[in-house]
């Protein structure tokens, strides 16, 4: 009975050893795999692209929208700007273009230049712009 | 004595042999299979993207996006020329395309190419904004009695995955 | 369990032989030994990841960077045109706008990577004490896959952008772009799509 014993301690003794090598080994090794999703990740969730489609949409359509006179012009970015939120909304972040200032040339009536303010909140980014656009670009 | 020495050289052994297998399971498998999948995932993120971003922008061309969504007529079904360009641009990759529109405050959705995507796929999307003027009274986005520069805001949304 | 115990209580015996001792002294001393090494191991695979995100982060700055150049007193976007200059500065981002590369820009990248490839690795932060990679960067067709490679070529038949050290045959990260061409007049028949020169941009990393 007490050589029988003896054989038992020691093997408790080296499975514990034993598991307690794996236990620190596989820490290790998950901490690895995460730090791996981790910076993948922020590739995957960063909303760079909705930010830049936000500009693109103002230097491109809204400027090329300028030859409007300015209630036309105003009824138009606001409708583009009610429609974005929407959009943006049901996929759970926050992104508009506000044009909340227009500005019509003396001449021609139509507009001349426009502030508008690009906002983005979503995947963990706030993002706020404001620039002003002349036909020629945005600053 | 010599059953001493055994169970030493015995536990050398022991010791010997778990290394190896660490090392060589560590060595040869490395990180991998879970981090390479996430990254490729990324790098499939990314192509879809700058697809989007290479169709978006001339209206005048057919391939377009702009192009595409102004010849669309209540089939839904894109023209062969954008297909043909953008399976050039994700080619290996599989993909399904699905549009979102407001109409009166409602969202509407069309599906224009219909693939089962896997669980494994990612999505990018773009926002295209087309003018009322420019659609054919027969377009599904045409708004009767709006005025020509009435906006309408189409959102293309692209599902890829590896085949 | 209680006789167990109670019998080891009662035991005037000790229960560790010097077999147990021995054996047990040299398994700790080699796993100290050995758990050295696999934290060098540890290392590699921590390479391994920012590996990837290194070729992510070289691809965003060629593609949607204009770039900037700097020499202390003057500075501006135009490396392409002062990089060769002495105590300048640059970022050699290829873009005018992101994702739309500039054929001259490309042009002196593969000139400026020719010239002094070390440097371009420190600019692109490829090499820091901590760590040094090396990179290969290359303009692809669509068609282009990592075992058959399928260059841009100009109308002369050379490629457009294909620099860095060759690509080995070891673990290595690769990022793929697609990008437009402006002025894509010297490419040997571009692939047009929507009316824009089409290409990938490929970095691979190591």
């Amino acid at each position: 009975m007490a050589g029988m014993n003896d054989r038992g301690q020691l093997i408790i003794l080296f499975a514990l050893i034993v598991s307690g090598i794996i236990v620190t080994l596989s820490v290790i090794y998950t901490q690895n795999i995460l730090a791996g999703m981790e910076s993948s990740r922020i590739i995957m969730v960063f909303p760079k692209e909705e930010i830049r489609n936000l500009r693109d949409i103002v230097e491109e359509d809204f400027i090329d929208s300028m030859g409007l006179k300015k209630d036309e012009f105003d009824e138009y970015t606001y409708n583009v700007s009610r429609d974005i939120r929407i959009l943006y909304a049901q996929k759970g972040s926050y992104g508009d273009i506000a044009v909340f200032g227009s500005y019509p040339s003396a001449l021609t009536s139509t507009v001349s230049y426009f502030n508008v303010r690009i906002t983005y909140i979503g995947g963990g980014i706030e993002y706020n712009d404001t620039t002003l656009c002349r036909p020629e670009g945005c600053i | 004595m010599v059953k001493a020495q055994m169970m030493t050289l015995e536990g050398i052994m022991g010791a010997l042999l778990l290394f190896l297998v660490t090392y060589t399971l560590f060595q040869s498998s490395l990180v991998i299979s879970p981090l390479w999948s996430e990254f490729s995932d990324a790098q499939l993120k990314q192509i879809a993207y700058d697809s989007l971003r290479v169709l978006d922008g001339n209206s005048s061309q057919n391939d377009s996006l702009e192009g595409m969504l102004l010849s669309l007529d209540s089939s839904f079904i894109p023209n062969q020329d954008f297909i043909n360009s953008l399976e050039k641009l994700i080619r290996p990759a599989n993909y399904r395309i699905e549009i979102y529109w407001v109409s009166d405050s409602e969202i509407e959705k069309a599906v224009l190419v219909d693939n089962k995507p896997t669980p494994e796929a990612v999505a990018a999307s773009r926002i295209v904004v087309l003018k009322n003027g420019d659609l054919n009274p027969s377009s599904p986005f045409y708004k009767s009695g709006a005025k020509s520069y009435t906006p309408i805001v189409v959102e293309v949304r692209l599902i890829v995955w590896r085949a | 369990m209680i006789t167990m115990i109670k019998s080891l209580s009662s035991s005037r015996e000790g229960k560790l032989s010097l077999d147990l001792l021995v054996g047990l002294s040299i398994f700790l001393m080699s796993f100290i030994i050995v758990s050295q090494l696999l934290s060098g191991m540890f290392g590699e695979v921590r390479s391994e990841i920012s590996l990837s995100h290194e070729a992510y982060k070289v691809s965003v700055i060629l593609a949607e960077m204009s770039g900037k150049w700097s020499n202390g007193t003057k500075n501006g976007t135009d490396w392409e045109n002062n990089w060769y200059r002495n105590n300048v500065f640059f970022l050699p981002g290829l873009a005018i706008e992101p994702c739309v590369l500039d054929y001259r820009k490309i042009q002196e990248f593969q000139n400026a990577t020719d010239t002094d490839y070390e440097k371009i690795k420190e600019l692109l932060g490829l090499k820091t004490p901590d760590s040094d990679y090396d990179f290969h960067i290359s303009l692809e067709t669509l068609n282009s896959t990592p075992f058959s490679r399928e260059l841009v070529l100009d109308t002369t038949g050379i490629p457009v952008l294909d620099t860095g050290e060759d690509i080995p045959q070891v673990q290595l990260a690769r990022f793929e772009r697609i990008v437009e061409i402006r002025d894509y007049s010297n490419i040997s028949s571009p692939t047009i799509i929507s009316g824009k020169a089409v290409a990938k941009l490929v970095v691979v990393v190591w």
